[in-house]
């Protein structure tokens, strides 16, 4: 039997959809698939992990992967969303478009858009899994990527108020220097005289904006969905559906970043997010998520992801067939060859 | 003569040959729709404006301008006129679409306080109502969703299809794809954003946007069925009782698929439901809009 390949970011995935895709076969073909994790999303038929093969099929993006896998005759294949009715189904793809969109702001956010996180965490774990010269400018590179989206939501704000004036926009591939949303990684001012405390108090007065504005955007999508989600185990009935999947998901880098427990290594630099201000919020507002979302894991891996017996498959090299969705396949070549 | 030195008569004289003529003051010209009673909603140009019978056409090509249509004439509003011939620089934000209002001040307002006009013309004030027209709190929640939807995936296609021809190979998206410095519409749009078309760990410098026309049609399917399913055979989007703002956006969108370019509107043609919605809700809404005189 063909095995099926799941490829997406090493651990900790730092993209939802790497974890959602995984979640989603654990709970679909259980025992079925392979994971192999890696740093080069060029290998992909889209450019973007995950992405999975089986057999002569590449099925890029978490989309399409779920459709898929709904539509496979793996053997021990569960649809995790043969329960639902046709309203809900469609309910289902209404809140995974909130989901995506707005709790996918907020970890790129905490990701990229945090300075602090970004140079103490994002770019030391990028580059713990990537070769030379690569690790030196990807993590940038990924970072400008979700700069316009950010930009057009209101969550990017690379300002400069360090006390000497300096910092501003860092792009340096190394590390950004302590700017950034700066005002909940804490950027602190020094300086002498007056104007350096006065500058402070400004700098203090920014932080502390900024940072209310942060929390009422996170605030609006994580009122709907623990709304949504009231007092029950799951979204609907009492089974995990993809809508839960994609939820815990984001929930889980959200609150849970360095999911230790998740990786099948240990984690050599002991990374930790040093600022968390919507961990912070979910915790103490929206308890009940953060409880579904460990819910939801411990219903794919109920023994650890450890004993999960996942085991990394090898990379079988090129493939000839990309799946468009539609019934059949498209038929068209791969037109990125696999990176060394 | 009213002043103190007196004018010397050579001087009187010589200014006699240079009479100055005091000519009737010339009024400025009326503003476009000065007369105008009804309030005036400035939009981008209907899709077929250039029609031989332009007044046939009054719903605009650009979707965030149709659904402030859709919600003026979902709310009750009625006898609006159109211009779209006022540049969007011209516009409070410079954006469109505004609205001129009547009165001594002609005041033209951005899109953001359409709704408070609306509410003020008409003496009542939906908005404020708990479920803003909604069922219940969880049909206003789950409408929260259907806006992420269609201003997400089906948005996404409609930028697609109207931009340039898509391919899924590198190489001939490489033809059509200029060197681009600004970030496309659609790198704020996606969720991930679109990888660069050289590569991410490429040592090539960053060019282009490598966008997956297929994924972004499978999403736009999957949000086209769901719609219909939706929808079923309810009178206005989630069960409500009368129009809301979803439907106004939802019929915004429907009227653009319908008239955009064949794979986007051939998947909103399988679905009868949505077709003779829209056709339902269109002749609600185009009665409601005329084109401004220049009076």
């Amino acid at each position: 039997m063909t095995e099926v390949t799941l490829y997406v970011w090493p651990s900790p995935f730092l993209e939802p959809h790497s974890l959602a895709a995984l979640l989603l076969l654990q709970l679909s073909i259980p025992g079925h698939f392979s994971i192999e994790e890696t740093a080069n999303p060029d290998t992909s038929p889209s450019g973007q992990l995950p992405y999975l093969r089986h057999g002569a099929v590449t099925v890029a993006s978490f989309a399409a992967i779920a459709k898929y896998i709904s539509r496979s005759k793996i053997a021990g294949h569960v649809d995790v969303d043969a329960h639902l009715d046709a309203t809900q189904r469609a309910q289902c793809t209404a809140w995974s478009a909130l989901v995506e969109a707005q709790l996918g702001d907020l970890v790129a956010y905490t990701f990229y858009a945090i300075a602090d996180n970004y140079t103490n965490f994002t770019v030391p774990t990028l580059s713990a899994h990537m070769s030379i010269p690569q690790r030196y400018f990807v993590p940038g590179r990924l970072r400008e990527l979700h700069r316009p989206r950010l930009e057009a939501v209101g969550l990017w704000d690379v300002s400069s108020f360090g006390g000497d004036g300096e910092g501003g926009d860092g792009d340096d591939e190394k590390g950004v220097r302590g700017v950034g949303v700066g005002g909940i990684a804490g950027g602190g001012v020094s300086g002498k005289g007056g104007g350096a405390k006065r500058k402070k108090n400004e700098g203090n007065m920014k932080m502390a904006f900024v940072r209310e504005k942060v929390l009422e955007t996170a605030r609006r999508p994580l009122s709907l969905l623990s709304a949504l989600l009231a007092d029950r185990p799951f979204i609907f009935h009492d089974r995990a559906t993809t809508l839960d999947i994609l939820l815990a998901a984001h929930i889980l880098l959200l609150t849970s970043p360095t999911l230790s427990s998740l990786s099948s290594q240990t984690n050599p630099q002991n990374l930790t997010l040093p600022c968390t201000p919507i961990h912070a919020l979910i915790s103490d507002s929206f308890p009940t998520l953060e409880a579904h979302a460990r819910r939801v894991y411990d219903t794919c891996f109920p023994h650890g992801y450890a004993a999960a017996g996942l085991t990394k498959g090898k990379d079988e090299g090129r493939v000839g067939w990309n799946y468009d969705g539609e019934e059949g396949l498209s038929g068209d070549q791969d037109p990125s060859p696999p990176m060394a | 003569s009213s002043s103190i030195v007196p004018l010397p008569a050579i001087l009187r004289k010589f200014f006699y040959h240079f009479p100055l003529h005091t000519y009737p003051p010339i009024p400025p010209p009326q503003p476009y729709g000065a007369q105008a009673t009804s309030p005036t909603l400035w939009i981008s140009p209907p899709r077929q404006h250039f029609a031989t019978d332009p007044s046939a056409n009054v719903l605009s090509a650009d979707v965030e301008c149709l659904k402030w249509q859709a919600y003026l004439a979902l709310r009750g509003v009625s006898e609006v006129a159109l211009r779209w011939d006022v540049n969007p620089a011209g516009a409070p934000g410079a954006r469109l679409p505004a609205l001129q209002v009547p009165g001594i001040s002609r005041s033209v307002l951005a899109a953001r306080e359409i709704p408070t006009w609306v509410d003020a013309k008409l003496g009542r004030d939906d908005d404020g109502n708990e479920f803003e027209g909604y069922l219940d709190a969880k049909a206003r929640d789950e409408s929260r969703a259907w806006v992420a939807l269609l201003e997400g995936a089906v948005h996404a296609a409609l930028i697609l299809h109207n931009g340039q021809p898509p391919s899924e190979s590198a190489w001939t998206a490489l033809l059509w794809s200029p060197i681009q410095s600004a970030p496309s519409s659609l790198a704020a749009l996606l969720t991930p954003p679109p990888p660069p078309l050289s590569g991410l760990t490429s040592l090539l410098p960053p060019y282009g946007e490598r966008i997956s026309p297929s994924n972004i049609q499978l999403q736009y399917q999957t949000a086209i069925v769901s719609l219909s399913d939706r929808l079923g055979t309810d009178k206005w989007f989630l069960g409500s009782s009368g129009p809301t703002a979803l439907d106004a956006l939802i019929f915004a969108y429907l009227h653009t698929l319908l008239n955009a370019p064949g794979p986007l509107r051939i998947e909103v043609n399988k679905r009868a439901n949505l077709v003779a919605w829209e056709l339902r809700v269109r002749g609600i809404v185009q009665p409601a809009f005329h084109i401004a005189s220049r009076s």
